[in-house]
């Protein structure tokens, strides 16, 4: 431990702290943007008591698993493609079959390809309950990675919702908005990505909006 | 009038009877009980902390909750505002059937399981000043949704028939009682296999009667049962609530208006307001209840906040229309109605009053506060105490300056305080050897800084950060007093908060202990308790 000159920088690493697990609060509760935030302050205490005491190993500690939380909001789609599924299925993505039933799930869903990985996840829109599929798997030639995004209701009733906007904003590049066929059973849009892209993926029904973030 | 004897100025009951000024946005509110179709806007008044939104919000809910006979209505409504509010003061009660309401204040500090800002427990606390207001009026609201969600969440979570009793309006407690039986049973935890007649054989007819008429049935239970606690049901809850009070605005005929007033908006923010996502968070509950809520069917919402709202920017939860009002200064005239009002009744002492504090509310409050402090003593003011540019603390070390010194000390005290009572005032004096008498405490209640509600007495949030910038003595062993007065209570959030401004390294290293403890036990409770004080104190 170092010697603090003053308790200032003691009182900035203990504000970094309050806002790191403040930050892990809000990830459990899936507030991930205010997650993000607490984060990110943390991660300007720590950077701060670094000026002042480089060698303060405490800091650099917790700066580094704040690092990793912060990488965590995102879900990393390229570990889908090596049959990892532990931290998505802990963010609520389960395989297909346990969202819908097997039988269920094979009527509605007619795959693209067989060898591709499919994961899905409940996304509560109010009153509404739809879910979103995604279906990976990498172009052999070009080696990007092809993201089918699908969208089902769940329950009743059988078809989407009126109103249900579909957006997919890249890291670098131009958002887009689609308004989902309403009384249709599904939506589905599909998209090219090299690794590293990062992109996010917002589900609107009139007032409620989710997002989920990924990294390829 | 004087503090010192017998008058209060800004004191929460006493302060109507001299509320001055504002007979636009009082007549503007009856606009919104009388005027056919109910407008489905949301009355905003903004303003500088201490321009009186709270007295006005006050003022209105206990004078203006009114719905005309139509006849006297569209008399009334042709007149001038000044007209307008003499013909309402001498009003008979057959001209006019009272309206129910309700004032949620977001700045009232927690206490127990009041607190207003919280997500789950300000909405209930709403729920039960609704309850106490419509049984006064001979009306009964029903939250079928709302209430029954609302028992199964804190059944979820372990409480007590009592300790849920406790929450909901005494009226509800033979209802609450049939439903917590039934959990214990295990006949509702199994809801989802649970046929209705199961249910009807365990609640009994009447209740599922109730039920089906209000549109409840195994669907809307199955969805409830499926629900994460924490997030999904916590985020329906406003929307239940709105949608219950949705259907009795539109089933009973009688009920043409209800109010909901909320004060002090600005609260939820603390010193945090500068993260855009947590921004829009911690009002996030009373933005879903509001966009729920269908306002053409006579639901009348008042707010005031120091800021108009930024929902507008907000990523959900769309609000509707918002009808912003400013409240600014008195003007001239009302300024002297005050005065005379308070006891101030020599025109140039007025003038020299309302010239030094321009007209602001608070600021001439004050100033009124040490004039009648001074009389009462047969101090003369000097000449010169009215000149040159205000300041809040050139205010503050004034009027301690005319007071006694058991005051001052008490006020420096009572300054550490979030929120108190007479026996806490008692227990801080014993404490710190300061004369605390009934008739000090009467004293201090009176001044236009203390705040009273119905949870206790509060002190103008000004004057507590001015004495604990001047990092007073007996400011400092209040703290410390307070700190061991909470841990004996087992209150460790407020705790916390006390040990802060004895040293910020210790609170805040408390903070973290105990909130990654109360996480890791799931004490979603505690965490939101302990989220919120680290709001108010900024870390």
């Amino acid at each position: 431990m170092p010697n603090f000159t003053e308790n200032k920088e003691r009182i900035g690493f203990l504000k970094g702290r309050s806002a790191q697990v403040s930050g892990n609060y809000y990830a459990r509760l899936g507030r991930r943007e205010i997650a993000r935030e607490e984060y990110q302050q943390a991660l300007a205490s720590y950077d701060t008591v670094y000026q002042t005491l480089p060698d303060f190993a405490e800091a650099q500690k917790n700066k580094k698993t704040v690092l990793e939380m912060l990488g965590e909001l995102l879900l990393e789609l390229g570990r889908w493609l090596q049959n990892k599924f532990d931290k998505s299925t802990k963010a609520g993505w389960l395989s297909p079959e346990d969202i819908f039933g097997s039988n269920a799930f094979s009527r509605k869903f007619t795959t693209r390809n067989q060898q591709a990985v499919k994961r899905a996840k409940v996304i509560n829109l109010g009153a509404n309950r739809v879910a979103l599929v995604i279906e990976l798997d990498e172009l052999s030639e070009s080696h990007e990675i092809r993201v089918l995004m699908r969208v089902y209701p769940l329950g009743e009733p059988t078809h989407l919702p009126d109103n249900l906007k579909f957006t997919v904003i890249p890291k670098s590049g131009k958002p887009y908005e689609y308004l989902a066929e309403s009384h249709h059973p599904a939506f589905e849009t599909e998209w090219f990505f090299k690794r590293g892209e990062q992109f996010r993926v917002k589900i609107q029904l009139n007032d409620v909006t989710v997002t989920e973030d990924f990294v390829i | 009038m004087n503090p010192g004897q017998n008058g209060s100025l800004t004191n929460g009951h006493l302060a109507l009877q001299y509320f001055t000024n504002r007979h636009k946005f009082t007549k503007q509110f009856a606009e919104y009980l009388n005027n056919e179709p109910s407008p489905s806007k949301i009355l905003f008044f903004h303003g500088d902390g201490g321009n009186g939104k709270s007295l006005l919000l006050k003022f209105l809910r206990k004078n203006g909750c009114k719905r005309f006979v139509p006849a006297i209505w569209q008399q009334l409504k042709t007149k001038s505002d000044d007209e307008f509010i003499a013909a309402i003061e001498k009003d008979k009660l057959e001209d006019y059937t009272a309206i129910p309401s309700a004032i949620l204040d977001l700045g009232q500090p927690s206490i127990e399981e009041d607190k207003p800002q919280d997500r789950f427990y300000g909405l209930l606390m709403l729920r039960r000043k609704l309850a106490i207001v419509t049984s006064k009026l001979g009306c009964k609201l029903k939250f079928p949704r709302y209430d029954f969600a609302c028992v199964w969440y804190l059944h979820q979570k372990g409480k007590s028939l009592a300790e849920i009793n406790r929450l909901f309006p005494p009226e509800e407690m033979e209802l609450i009682g049939v439903l917590v039986d039934a959990l214990e049973h295990s006949v509702l935890a199994n809801v989802a296999r649970a046929a209705l007649n199961t249910l009807t054989k365990h609640l009994g007819q009447k209740i599922i009667l109730f039920w089906k008429k209000w549109g409840l049935d195994e669907q809307w239970l199955q969805n409830l049962k499926a629900m994460e606690l924490e997030t999904e049901l916590m985020d329906t809850l406003p929307h239940w609530f709105a949608q219950d009070l949705n259907a009795t605005m539109k089933n009973d005929d009688a009920l043409k208006r209800i109010v909901l007033f909320f004060d002090t908006h600005e609260a939820f923010w603390g010193k945090q307001r500068y993260l855009p996502n947590q921004f829009f968070y911690q009002d996030e509950w009373l933005r879903h209840l509001l966009n729920s809520l269908e306002l053409s069917n006579g639901i009348v919402v008042v707010m005031a906040g120091r800021e108009p709202p930024r929902w507008i920017e907000a990523p959900d939860f769309l609000v509707p229309t918002i009808d912003a009002q400013h409240i600014g200064h008195f003007s001239s005239e009302d300024a002297k109605d005050y005065l005379q009002k308070v006891g101030i009744s020599d025109a140039n002492q007025q003038q020299k009053l309302i010239t030094h504090t321009k007209a602001h509310p608070l600021f001439m409050s004050w100033c009124a506060d040490t004039v009648l402090v001074a009389e009462n003593k047969h101090k003369p003011l000097s000449e010169d105490e009215f000149v040159g540019k205000i300041t809040t603390r050139k205010l503050h070390s004034r009027l301690l300056r005319y007071v006694d010194e058991e005051i001052q000390d008490a006020i420096h005290a009572l300054s550490a305080c979030r929120t108190f009572d007479r026996e806490l005032y008692f227990k801080l004096g014993d404490a710190l050897r300061f004369q605390a008498t009934s008739a000090t405490f009467r004293v201090l209640t009176r001044f236009s800084f203390v705040w009273q509600d119905e949870l206790g007495f509060r002190l103008n949030d000004l004057l507590r950060h001015l004495c604990h910038d001047e990092i007073n003595e007996m400011t400092n062993k209040a703290h410390a007093f307070l700190e061991q007065y909470y841990r004996k209570q087992e209150k460790v959030a407020d705790a916390i908060y006390h040990s802060f401004f004895q040293s910020q390294e210790r609170g805040i290293e408390e903070w973290n202990d105990v909130f990654i403890t109360a996480d890791n036990q799931r004490n979603e409770e505690l965490c939101r308790t302990l989220l919120k004080i680290r709001n108010e104190l900024g870390f």
